[in-house]
């Protein structure tokens, strides 16, 4: 199923347009022959391509003894230089050198392109000897190098792509012709899959120091031991793929994973996806959430009704990560795009909330509600490289491809951050909404301030903000404010911490009275907090310990009100200011 | 690909059910990857694991999902090889020949389905050399079902996932509708070796219609083993 997708987006215009058992690599060197069949080498590498520049050319899966790529291949094959100095690697490095002259003379017998014996006549006369002298002595022996002829790069020549192709399918075929389980139709079947996906494109993990350890190439089809395949069958034996398919498959996959558009990479594993039909979506929207596109897509889905529209269109998405040189697909995904955009809605919709900083509703992107899983490191305002939730990454974006929830250790996981670091912000509350509007809890959560919400544990986080404002206002240089100090037990005890917080707001709403400054603030606060104990006080009052879903509604109560307050505070702010500008404007006016 | 031929008697019916279950993907077997819905292939060792007897095969008409698709994720340690007649024989003649696991691990991934139930619906086909009629096996097959009988414990696609099984309830198939693409039809064995047939499947109302034979693929090669 997953090949056969993969096959379906090689045939379109946004899959690869390589050749066949091509693979784009980085050349280091170019052997450029004249018409007087005299070479030069010339060295690719610039400030911008340390490696040499990417280039699309004949490759097939390598691993192990020797096997000459046609025309472009390692300094080792094409100039016999050895791996290191000693015999062994000396001798190697000769049978890889005679390798590759004889599938170039192979080349040159098969067809009557002109430019083979050129190439032939070059390196029968001995003359690459005199150009890998020129070399560095710090060339490794792994660098690429490809010939040219004139101006022109040999391996691009359709005789040249011609005979690769007849090379790879001697090589990776079976021998044995049958129904492709991909395509259906009757070809030659292969024994193994012609390419591997480049050891850079599926991440495998960071070391200690926080770097991306390296990878090894890893095979999508592969049964290399007894215990993998049927019956101790190894190789492609009870997977009939044809060759068509299997290059195709592997072309596209690399393609895709290449291509940043495409891909989403985590520490250990790849999120690649691809449309059926080239069209107007992006799933990166969850990375970068831009307000514009994210109020589109909400539109979109909330404005379409069921049946009056088609859309035939399909999203593909693999995720991928690799267990040494074997690709593991750890999801599958092959849904309509109408489907796919809805779930993508629904995540913004579960998890949008208000932001102390700036006004509206936001959304967060998912790299920040991943590092919120983190510890807050207070004086260096920043979380913790390192500290979050491992694999919390993968089951997030799982949450948001799939309309599930998120993971159940997320809650506990955060409450205990919050209530030992203190830290909330847009990215914490928006996990916290976005765990609480799906199941379990399945609530109906607001997402900004909700004043007709009457549940206590909500309404105690509001009192909180309220309680914070008022010190901060009474007391504007206090060292540790009671969120530092009393946030944690808030959270679980609000009876007893309200009893203790009141006695202190009575005496900082005394002392904002008494100041002709501050009166009008001090009994709006005062109103404000009567306002939201008073009709808590004429039911049951405040519980006496909060649960995990108690403590959650609290952390967004007070994040609600606390933004609400400074939203208004920026709107008082910029009418004063609007006016004193009005005020300006006119003074000259009048004193002219 | 014909359609099924018309059968006298209505369909054997079982209702399989298990935690987990995993119908791995031909493409993706060194890290399994399970087809959405038991194969019928899966099917047919169910209902051989209740009642088999060389008189008769079982041919899988329809296959209803009762549960949705659900999937987990599972990384164990396993083994790369397998244990031969000819190695054990090796063993048990040579005291001094040892299997050291540590030396021969693999590590591989699962993904595999949770929570399954099916509703089998299968027709009894008398081979050449039955005696009985085929009434005779059909109420045989009924009475183990109805005491939860079974020559082996049935299992979901891979022995580790054992499958409760019982009579048909009334559960409703999910509702879903989609191309599941190529799967394994059946496995056919002549002169030691194996041959694949495959159909291409589709879920329509949560019911996979199963035809009654596949399209044939190649033969395997001879099996390796531990050595």
């Amino acid at each position: 199923m997953l090949i056969q997708r993969l096959v379906e987006h090689a045939a379109t215009t946004d899959g690869t347009a390589a050749p066949r058992y091509h693979r784009s690599r980085a050349v280091r060197w170019t052997v450029r022959i004249d018409e007087h069949g005299t070479g030069s080498l010339i060295d690719r590498a610039d400030s911008n391509n340390k490696a040499g520049a990417q280039e699309a050319t004949p490759y097939l899966t390598r691993t192990s003894g020797i096997a000459a790529m046609l025309l472009v291949d390692t300094l080792e094959y094409v100039f016999g230089i050895p791996k290191d100095e000693t015999d062994k690697a000396k001798k190697a490095a000769q049978r890889r050198n005679d390798a590759y002259l004889t599938m170039l003379h192979e080349w040159r017998d098969a067809t009557a392109d002109p430019v083979a014996a050129t190439v032939c006549d070059f390196f029968d006369a001995k003359r690459h000897i005199t150009l890998a002298a020129q070399l560095p002595a710090a060339a490794a022996a792994s660098e690429i190098v490809a010939i040219m002829v004139g101006n022109e790069f040999v391996h691009r020549r359709s005789s040249a792509i011609d005979h690769w192709s007849g090379v790879a399918r001697r090589r990776k075929g079976s021998g044995d012709e049958g129904i492709c389980l991909a395509c259906g139709s009757i070809g030659p079947l292969l024994k193994t899959v012609p390419d591997m996906v480049k050891s850079s494109l599926i991440p495998v993990g960071i070391d200690t120091s926080g770097r991306s350890k390296r990878g090894r190439d890893a095979a999508l089809i592969s049964v290399n031991t007894g215990a993998q395949g049927r019956g101790g069958v190894l190789q492609l034996a009870n997977t009939p793929l044809c060759e068509t398919c299997g290059s195709q498959a592997m072309a596209a996959l690399n393609h895709l994973l290449g291509n940043e558009r495409h891909r989403r990479r985590g520490d250990d594993s790849v999120l690649t996806w691809w449309l059926r039909e080239p069209a107007e979506f992006d799933l990166m929207v969850i990375d970068r959430p831009e307000l514009a596109d994210v109020k589109a897509l909400l539109n979109e889905v909330s404005n379409a009704r069921p049946g009056t529209s088609v859309d035939h269109n399909a999203f593909h998405a693999l995720t991928l990560s690799a267990n040494q040189s074997r690709i593991v697909v750890r999801d599958w995904m092959d849904i309509p795009v109408h489907d796919i955009r809805a779930r993508l809605a629904a995540w913004f919709n579960d998890h949008g909330s208000t932001d102390h900083w700036a006004d509206g509703v936001h959304y967060v992107p998912l790299w920040k509600l991943v590092r919120a899983s983190g510890r807050w490191n207070r004086s260096a305002q920043q979380y913790v490289p390192g500290s979050v939730a491992h694999g919390l990454e993968r089951d997030l974006l799982r949450a948001a491809l799939h309309g599930v929830p998120p993971p159940p250790h997320l809650v506990p996981r955060l409450l205990h951050r919050i209530r030992n670091d203190h830290h909330v912000d847009l990215p914490r509350v928006a996990l916290l909404r976005l765990a609480l509007t799906r199941p379990p809890y399945k609530e109906n959560v607001m997402s900004g301030l909700d004043e007709t919400e009457d549940d206590p544990a909500y309404v105690w986080g509001r009192i909180f903000a309220v309680l914070e404002a008022i010190q901060r206002r009474a007391l504007p240089d206090v060292n540790a404010t009671i969120r530092d100090r009393w946030f944690g037990l808030a959270m679980t005890q609000p009876g007893a911490t309200l009893c203790m917080l009141s006695r202190n707001a009575i005496g900082h709403i005394k002392k904002l009275v008494g100041k002709d400054e501050t009166r009008a603030a001090g009994r709006a606060l005062d109103a404000r907090l009567a306002d939201l104990i008073n009709p808590l006080n004429s039911k049951t009052g405040l519980p006496s310990h909060l649960d995990v879903r108690g403590q959650v509604r609290f952390i967004i109560g007070y994040n609600h009100q606390r933004s609400a307050d400074l939203s208004a505070a920026r709107a008082a702010n910029a009418a004063k200011k609007a006016k004193e500008g009005d005020g300006s404007a006119d003074g000259p006016s009048a004193d002219q | 690909m014909s359609s099924h031929p018309y059968y006298p008697n209505s369909p054997l019916t079982v209702e399989v059910s298990g935690e987990f279950a995993c119908f791995t993907r031909p493409e993706l077997k060194a890290e399994r990857f399970s087809y959405e819905v038991m194969t019928p292939s899966a099917a047919r060792g169910v209902l051989e694991s209740i009642f088999w007897r060389p008189e008769f095969e079982y041919v899988i008409v329809k296959i209803e999902i009762l549960k949705p698709i659900a999937w987990f994720s599972i990384r164990r340690n396993e083994v790369k090889s397998l244990a031969s007649d000819e190695w054990i024989r090796r063993m048990m003649a040579d005291t001094s020949v040892r299997y050291d696991v540590e030396t021969d691990r693999d590590q591989r991934n699962t993904i595999a389905l949770r929570d399954v139930a099916y509703r089998i619906f299968a027709q009894v086909r008398l081979r050449p050399q039955a005696t009985g009629n085929e009434v005779k096996y059909r109420e045989q097959f009924r009475r183990r079902v109805d005491k939860g009988a079974c020559f082996s414990q049935p299992f979901l696609g891979t022995r580790e996932f054992s499958a409760r099984f019982g009579k048909a309830s009334r559960l409703e198939p999910i509702r879903e509708t989609r191309a599941l693409g190529p799967m394994l039809h059946s496995i056919h064995y002549q002169d030691g070796k194996e041959t694949y047939h495959w159909f291409m499947a589709e879920l329509s109302n949560g019911v996979l219609e199963v035809p009654p034979r596949g399209l044939e693929l190649p033969a395997a090669g001879p099996a390796g083993s531990r050595s």
